[in-house]
């Protein structure tokens, strides 16, 4: 409402644009609020009339059950160690690499720095073979370190932290340099403090493709107790046509995807930073 | 003092016999797909409860933990889809479960790489009569003449019907609908259900490996197989195939054959008495039955129907589930037993399994009161001697099965013609077979 109140007085061109804003983001709501509503709905019901996910009564029987399966907890906090795990590593990893690349000559720097970024062009699912191989070799699956470790040096993060830092005035940091601050000091005190965005944004990103992963946790934790909630909620599947049980696939849907939608509350101005490319300056 | 001691003393006795206790009890892994459904039936131990694979599996398993406190059957389960590319991996890494289940169309691609112990000596020595296995589930398990699974039903392609509607067309009496024995009859009857009832007689997914199977099926009825030469090579220009593909596609042409976009519309429109067969697996009798219990009324006499035979012969597109041991699994002899113990187990209750809708694999069990009684299940016993697998020497089933089922669709929709269809489906197949080794 503030937003329509607000264009009273509106160019036509920016209130049209406005409006087809408020209708695009209706469209992506709907979906979402589809996945809600039938959770909220007895699974029966919904199999004789679909049309009742849109009138009372409502239930949150379908949450219910999912708390009854035991191992929900652990799978909640192997995500939460592997998400929270791999994204700190992977901003140590690409803001140390991208400080580097950006700041410190070195022989065959710009090589090296093309070099890394080529794992851009390769497909996560190219190296899965060879990645499993190599854990097993040593004896690694079915351990948080075989979940955690693949991918913290992330090609992108590499990008994203080397030109954030590029960005920087150099300035700023060879006055710190006049005081004989020693390079990590600089590091640590100017330069990653004012990478706070580009890491917020890396960190996000890192953290909800984390979060979601499936192929890599499918073949590697293979133990129920190793599952992350992504692998131990399809197993829950209950039925293999998926013919009914559709308020509880969506109540794992939800509960699913809660810490995403509690990370974007309070990350919000990053995420949207990071999605306009406003992150790079 | 010495009370304080002598009570101290007695509690480490405690402490380590219970230590003792817990260390004794030997778990067997049991991998797995069918889902999990603790909320349901994490603690139930009446098998007469549950009507369907994860009810009954998990039903199963608690009993067994409960009547043998010595051993802990944990299952490990994942999800149908990507089941066996996890279980390929567990296996290279040699996490290796101790029971498996395995579909019997996959089993082949695992003793080819000798990845499965053959079982002959182990259901012998857990005192498993082999010889009371159905002939068609332990053919589809043995390989050059050894056992390799332990089979645990026919899974089959069928008809569930809504018996008040064909009632209401003429088709017979409530739960007691009649069906088509040519395919002249059956255009005859869809015509007649459809002037009746406004509704469509049959209705089928978009899944290509329902469509597959389906002309799997007709083809066997009509005497051709699929792979005539080789079981590398499937063959559709046949007459039977392009006999059993123009009666389906004339069928949908006159709207008596409807096709649902998904399981989850196909179960809705037939439970609300969108038409009035649809067809189907015996995986979902079990779901059907509780629907129709549950949901009363449009789903009148929910009847499951071996497939008609409308082309001469009676036959039908068969599977199994079954029980491997991979290699480098229950490795110490204690697992062994316990994993034997709990084979012999599903053997002895394999009756429990027929009321998800499939049926036993145990002989002595067909004629048996506790499955010929079971209800909604019209003429079940007729289903073993005509149930077909696929030749079990052919590779990759799960692969091609689709393959032939999306040139099908094709032709059914009107994007191919049907010569086109089949021979992109060959082409598709053979080419596919031909590069395995």
């Amino acid at each position: 409402m503030a937003a329509v109140g607000k264009s009273v007085g509106m160019p036509l061109g920016e209130r049209l644009a406005l409006i087809a804003v408020i209708l695009l983001a209706v469209l992506w709501l709907l979906p979402l609020m589809w996945v809600t509503a039938v959770s909220l709905k007895n699974n029966t019901e919904l199999v004789v009339n679909p049309g009742a996910v849109f009138t009372a009564p409502y239930t949150i029987q379908n949450y219910i059950d999912l708390t009854k399966t035991s191992a929900l907890g652990t799978w909640f906090r192997n995500s939460l160690i592997v998400s929270l795990s791999h994204t700190v590593l992977v901003l140590i990893v690409s803001c140390l690499a991208g400080y580097g690349f950006a700041r410190i000559e070195f022989p065959g720097r710009n090589a090296v720095f093309i070099f890394s970024l080529v794992g851009l062009a390769i497909p996560g699912q190219a190296i899965i073979v060879p990645l499993h191989s190599f854990f097993n070799a040593f004896d690694m699956h079915n351990t948080y370190a075989a979940l955690i470790i693949p991918g913290i040096a992330t090609p992108f993060g590499i990008f994203l932290m080397t030109a954030y830092f590029r960005a920087i005035p150099a300035e700023i940091e060879e006055a710190a340099r006049l005081d004989n601050a020693s390079r990590f000091k600089i590091f640590w005190t100017i330069a990653l403090p004012l990478a706070v965005p580009a890491m917020a944004t890396l960190g996000i990103f890192t953290f909800l493709g984390t979060w979601n992963d499936y192929l890599w946790p499918l073949i590697s934790a293979t133990r129920p107790e190793m599952y992350t909630l992504t692998v131990g909620l399809a197993a829950t599947q209950t039925n293999i046509d998926q013919s009914e049980g559709l308020g509880y696939l969506m109540a794992q849907s939800v509960f699913a995807g809660l810490p995403m939608l509690i990370l974007y509350i309070f990350f919000q101005k990053y995420v949207v930073r990071a999605v306009a490319g406003a992150a790079i300056r | 003092m010495k009370r304080l001691k002598a009570l101290t003393m007695l509690g480490i006795v405690a402490g380590l016999l219970a230590t003792t206790g817990a260390q004794a009890q030997t778990e067997v892994r049991f991998a797995r797909f069918f889902g999990a459904c603790e909320a349901d039936f994490g603690t139930n131990l009446d098998p007469a409860l549950p009507s369907n694979e994860c009810g009954v599996i998990t039903t199963l398993t608690n009993i067994f933990n409960a009547e043998n406190p010595d051993i802990k059957v944990v299952p490990e389960i994942v999800e149908w889809g990507p089941y066996y590319e996890q279980l390929a991996g567990r296996i290279a890494t040699g996490d290796v479960p101790d029971i498996s289940v395995m579909h019997g169309d996959m089993l082949i691609n695992f003793v080819n790489r000798g990845l499965i112990e053959p079982l002959d000596a182990a259901l012998e020595e857990a005192g498993i009569d082999v010889n009371d296995i159905a002939e068609g589930p332990r053919e589809n398990v043995t390989v050059d003449g050894q056992i390799y699974a332990l089979p645990q039903d026919f899974v089959t392609w069928l008809w569930h019907t809504n018996s008040g509607l064909m009632a209401e067309a003429g088709l017979g009496e409530v739960n007691a609908p009649i069906y088509p024995t040519s395919a002249d009859e059956m255009l005859a009857q869809a015509r007649q259900f459809k002037e009746a009832t406004g509704k469509p007689y049959l209705a089928l997914t978009l899944d290509p490996t329902s469509a597959a199977r389906t002309l799997y099926t007709l083809m066997l009825q009509n005497g051709t197989p699929l792979f005539p030469e080789s079981t590398k090579v499937i063959d559709l220009h046949s007459d039977a195939a392009k006999a059993a593909i123009t009666l389906l596609k004339d069928m949908i042409d006159e709207g008596l054959l409807v096709f649902k976009p998904d399981w989850a519309t196909a179960f809705t429109d037939f439970s609300g008495g969108a038409s009035g067969n649809m067809l189907g697996g015996t995986w979902q009798i079990g779901d059907l039955v509780r629907l129709s219990e549950q949901t009363g009324g449009q789903l009148d006499g929910y009847v499951a129907h071996p497939f008609p035979t409308v082309f001469g012969e009676p036959a039908v597109w068969t599977s199994s589930h079954s029980w491997v041991m991979l290699k480098g699994g229950a490795g110490s002899p204690e697992k062994r037993a316990a994993s034997l113990k709990f084979l012999k187990f599903l053997f002895d209750h394999n009756i429990h399994w027929a009321r998800t809708g499939h049926l036993p694999m145990r002989t002595s069990l067909m004629t048996s009161p506790e499955f010929t009684s079971m209800p909604y299940r019209l003429d079940f016993a007729s289903v073993p001697p005509i149930a077909q697998h696929i030749p079990k020497d052919v590779l990759q089933q799960r692969i091609i099965m689709p393959f032939i089922g999306e040139e099908l669709l094709a032709i059914f929709q009107g994007q191919k013609s049907m010569d086109d269809g089949i021979a992109a489906a060959e082409e598709r197949v053979n080419t596919y077979l031909a590069r395995l080794r």
